[in-house]
């Protein structure tokens, strides 16, 4: 597994960004993009998905006080 | 009646109820302080003077002919410059946004205006509310009122200037990964992030839709009880909004903690804890245990992934919401501001969907696992004592990363679960700023959250001290 198998949101550097401030959001996304693609991978099955919301809600519902 | 400074929120709407004083009187001391001592602590970034004095004569007037009073009335307070209000510029603490004339107000002001606030004007913030810190590189740093050398937290940074420095005596802020609790930590007054959905967004400045909720920021939990009461009306044309009317919160303040588990993670909450603020914590244990609460220990799930998914969620939904200005106007941003909205741009579509999607099974397993021993946890707001502006500004850029991430250790992981969380004043530093803890509660556990810290409140006094100001 790898971020790098997926194509950016946005390409910045084809956008004309300066190569820093690339390496910079790229530095920071990379770790974040790691963790998450394996969390995905070792996690998600198909009943979980973002508009199983409406169950993240239901459980919002919480214990009487 | 002239020392308003030595009221709270409840103090000033009971004594305006009663007849001590008028709300035109309390408003001309508010409007007084807020004109010269909010603008020396850049706590302020418009006043609506005239607008205001009006509303206070008119509530007197009402109230003159017998009128009911409402739970806030005469209360002068001012409010985040995220909350639009209509007829009045609302910029977000940006440039982007410099000149945008509202044309409605927030639900939640109009909420708060039914129960009779005085809505003196908006406060500072940080840019787009971008900043834990207090910085604003077009507006100039909030000052913390106790040292002025010092950051007050942010980003709702005007909102905990203005209520500990008693220039108002409620504000609504907003937080997507501790803006309310970190400047209510970092001034020493009390600050409530509601449940996800809890208040309503309508009429808000967005900093990112999935994350983004709200709360008050007041001197006492009694305070922001009676704040919430009103605030957190279920809002029909809000589709986000939650359709169950809120708790009275403030008719379950009683005092009383048995039979309550209060839950102390042994893991990450503590990690790299400063002694002084170890020190804190500990004592506002024996306090809460002292108030008839039973202290336990609790394990949390795996905060590294939910500080990912949290980072990772907050800043494509700030892409999403400044990509067209950040290409078009990218020098009207500060630098740091740029860096966080600019990481948006690295992550595919997929991985923002894998995110979103993950969020009810690790909300599941951490209700499961954190609260299956207790009802709240007990946690640092922020690890370490408040640093200097020039710690957050000056020197390495990998230092003040470095500071600005502890800074946010304990509290930005909690957005991403939707959870309540509260701030409370709990101690002194050496350096003579006040300190704090954290509770978290379960989904819409605010009435539980509130009550904890009123009990505590009524055996302590940190919420009571007022800095006395040096400008």
């Amino acid at each position: 597994m790898s971020s790098r198998s997926f194509p950016p949101l946005v390409d910045l550097r084809a956008t004309g960004w300066p190569p820093a401030r690339v390496e910079i959001a790229e530095a920071i996304a990379s770790v974040n993009n790691e963790i998450v693609e394996r969390a995905a991978h070792d996690r998600l099955d198909v009943g979980d998905h973002i508009y199983s919301f409406a169950k993240w809600c239901e459980l919002s519902g919480g214990p009487p006080q | 009646m002239s020392d308003f400074a030595k009221l709270d929120l409840v103090g000033i709407a009971e004594g305006v109820r009663r007849g001590k004083y008028g709300a035109r009187d309390v408003a001309s001391w508010s409007l007084a302080r807020l004109e010269s001592l909010g603008k020396k602590y850049n706590a302020v970034f418009r006043i609506d003077r005239e607008a205001a004095l009006a509303r206070a004569l008119e509530l007197d007037e009402r109230q003159t002919r017998g009128e009911p009073c409402g739970p806030l009335h005469g209360v002068p307070m001012a409010h985040k410059d995220v909350f639009e209000v209509r007829g009045r510029e609302c910029h977000a603490g940006s440039l982007i946004l410099k000149g945008r004339v509202a044309t409605s107000t927030a639900f939640a002001l109009t909420e708060l205006d039914r129960a009779g606030q005085v809505n003196l004007g908006s406060l500072h913030m940080s840019e787009f509310a971008l900043s834990p810190t207090g910085f604003n590189k077009h507006y100039g740093s909030g000052r913390n009122p106790w040292n002025p050398d010092y950051i007050c937290g942010g980003s709702s940074s005007g909102s905990g200037i203005a209520v500990a420095a008693r220039f108002v005596f409620g504000s609504l802020g907003s937080d997507t990964g501790g803006s309310i609790r970190l400047p209510a930590a970092m001034c020493g007054v009390t600050g409530l992030k509601a449940t996800f959905r809890r208040m309503s967004a309508e009429g808000c400045v967005p900093t990112s839709f999935s994350l983004d909720s709200f709360g008050p920021i007041a001197q006492s939990a009694r305070d922001c009880a009676r704040l919430l009461n009103h605030a957190s009306h279920p809002n029909s044309a809000d589709g986000l909004c939650t359709s169950t009317a809120p708790d009275d919160y403030e008719a379950r303040l009683d005092g009383k903690l048995q039979g309550l588990r209060i839950g102390v993670p042994e893991q990450y909450f503590r990690d790299d804890l400063d002694n002084e603020v170890a020190s804190c914590l500990d004592a506002s244990l024996d306090t809460l245990k002292a108030c008839g609460a039973s202290i336990v220990s609790a394990r949390v799930p795996d905060m590294v992934l939910i500080n990912s998914l949290s980072q990772l969620v907050m800043s494509v939904e700030a892409a999403t919401l400044h990509r067209k200005w950040i290409q078009s106007r990218p020098l009207d941003y500060s630098e740091q501001v740029r860096n966080r909205i600019e990481q948006g741009f690295a992550y595919s579509a997929v991985r923002y969907a894998e995110a979103l999607s993950l969020r009810t099974k690790i909300l599941a397993e951490y209700l499961s696992v954190a609260f299956s021993g207790c009802d709240v946890l007990h946690v640092p707001v922020l690890p370490i004592t408040t640093p200097t502006i020039a710690e957050t500004t000056e020197g390495s850029p990998q230092d003040i990363l470095r500071t600005i991430g502890r800074i946010t250790h304990a509290t930005r992981g909690i957005n991403y679960l939707g959870l309540p969380a509260i701030s409370v004043p709990a101690g002194i530093s050496r350096s003579g700023l006040p300190m704090a803890y954290q509770l978290i509660g379960r989904p819409f556990a605010e009435a539980i959250l509130l009550r904890i810290a009123d009990a505590f409140q009524r055996k302590t006094d940190w919420h009571c001290q007022a800095p006395t100001l040096k400008l």
